[in-house]
């Protein structure tokens, strides 16, 4: 009886021992080994699918307590699974050592560190907004006498427009004050309206603090109206966001 | 197992301001982070999960459309009658949010195990 595995990700073969939490399908993870590359796994052979609320965290949990454990961690994309241990070894492990070697060497040390800035209330935005607008005062004025739907539409489609450029000023200013510090960064474009940002940095552990501190400086400096959520450290998930092609796919 | 392996472990900061945690809080915070990121090892035995359905809902609340417009329109014009106490568009948003969220969350079980299931064939039924 084969026994799949489900891959959470790569670490060194050498290193402290891990500590980790209940995984997918409520498994035990372990650290299979192959040469120098390490792989994070548990059995997946439950008769329960994946893919529930619970497996979604559990992949988080272990990935992240891999990173407490060891300062190093691939990520691998949520729901990998391989048939048993010989195909983990024969499709992943054994052939492309090489290339998981030099990941681990390029992600050494870097990690994650997830930035969400939200406009804690619309309102008193889309007021400043207003207020500091003339020709937005003047069209919420006439949609509000004349009621008309063009009016309406007219005064709406100018606020989105006052809204997005005060997000991309604020999206700009967080960009000016963190990107230096941080060796890579991703930014998501599509945003929730009470979202002015949200970014991951790939930030190298010996700046970690620095980091930390400047972004703690930009929160108090914006804090009336900006507030910032600063998660991490994390593995690198935006940054090794690609396909290695299995050897010998069919 | 360490202290902060569940849940939020939010900790204040020296001045405060800067809301700090080790982890995402919830499932959606969890789907965002890690979905779609990370290395693809073999796409040929992935499971396909949850996520799609999942993820769009963010991207229905961006801003686009006349909708959106006449929401906006709305709220602009109500902000005139705020002081007695109507909701504002964060809220109406947030929890039109949450149903969706909902919605979506407890519809994907169903393909969720289907997909599972075709998966687990493959896998089961040996690749060579």
């Amino acid at each position: 009886m084969p026994a799949p595995l489900y891959v959470y990700g790569i670490v060194e073969a050498e290193g402290p021992a891990l500590e980790l939490p209940e995984g997918v399908a409520r498994a035990t993870p372990s650290v299979h080994v192959r040469g120098r590359i390490g792989a994070i796994v548990s059995r997946f052979a439950g008769g329960e699918p994946v893919g529930r609320p619970t497996d979604v965290k559990a992949h988080e949990q272990v990935l992240r307590a891999v990173l407490e454990g060891r300062n190093t961690v691939l990520p691998v994309r949520f729901g990998s699974v391989h048939a048993d241990a010989a195909a983990l070894e024969r499709d992943l492990l054994e052939p492309r050592a090489a290339e998981l070697e030099r990941l681990l060497a390029e992600f050494a040390d870097a990690v994650e560190l997830e930035l969400r800035v939200l406009y804690p209330d619309i309102d008193t935005l889309l007021r400043e907004l207003v207020d500091g607008d003339p020709r937005l005062a003047r069209l919420s004025r006439r949609a509000r006498e004349s009621g008309s739907y063009h009016a309406q539409i007219e005064l709406g489609e100018a606020t989105v427009a006052a809204f997005e450029e005060r997000r991309a000023a604020d999206r700009a200013l967080v960009r000016e004050r963190l990107t230096p510090l941080v060796r890579d960064w991703r930014e998501r474009d599509e945003l929730p309206e009470r979202v002015a940002g949200q970014f991951a940095f790939l930030v190298e552990r010996p700046r970690l603090s620095e980091f930390e501190e400047t972004a703690e400086t930009l929160a108090e400096e914006v804090h009336e109206r900006l507030r910032l959520r600063l998660l991490g450290p994390l593995p690198p998930y935006h940054f090794v966001s690609f396909e290695l092609e299995p050897a010998g796919a069919r | 197992m360490s202290s902060n392996g569940a849940g939020v472990a939010t900790r204040g900061t020296a001045s405060n301001y800067l809301q700090r945690g080790p982890s995402p809080s919830g499932l959606a915070d969890v789907l965002e982070l890690i979905l779609d990121k990370g290395l693809v090892i073999d796409a040929y035995v992935r499971v396909s999960v949850i996520g799609i359905e999942i993820l769009t809902i963010d991207a229905r609340i961006v801003i686009a459309s006349v909708d959106t417009y006449l929401r906006f329109a709305e709220a602009v014009n109500r902000l005139d009658l705020s002081e007695s106490g109507g909701k504002g568009l964060g809220d109406l948003e947030e929890d039109g949010a949450k149903r969706k969220v909902k919605g979506a969350i407890e519809g994907a079980g169903d393909s969720v195990k289907d997909k599972t299931e075709r998966v687990r064939e493959k896998v089961g039924g040996g690749r060579d």
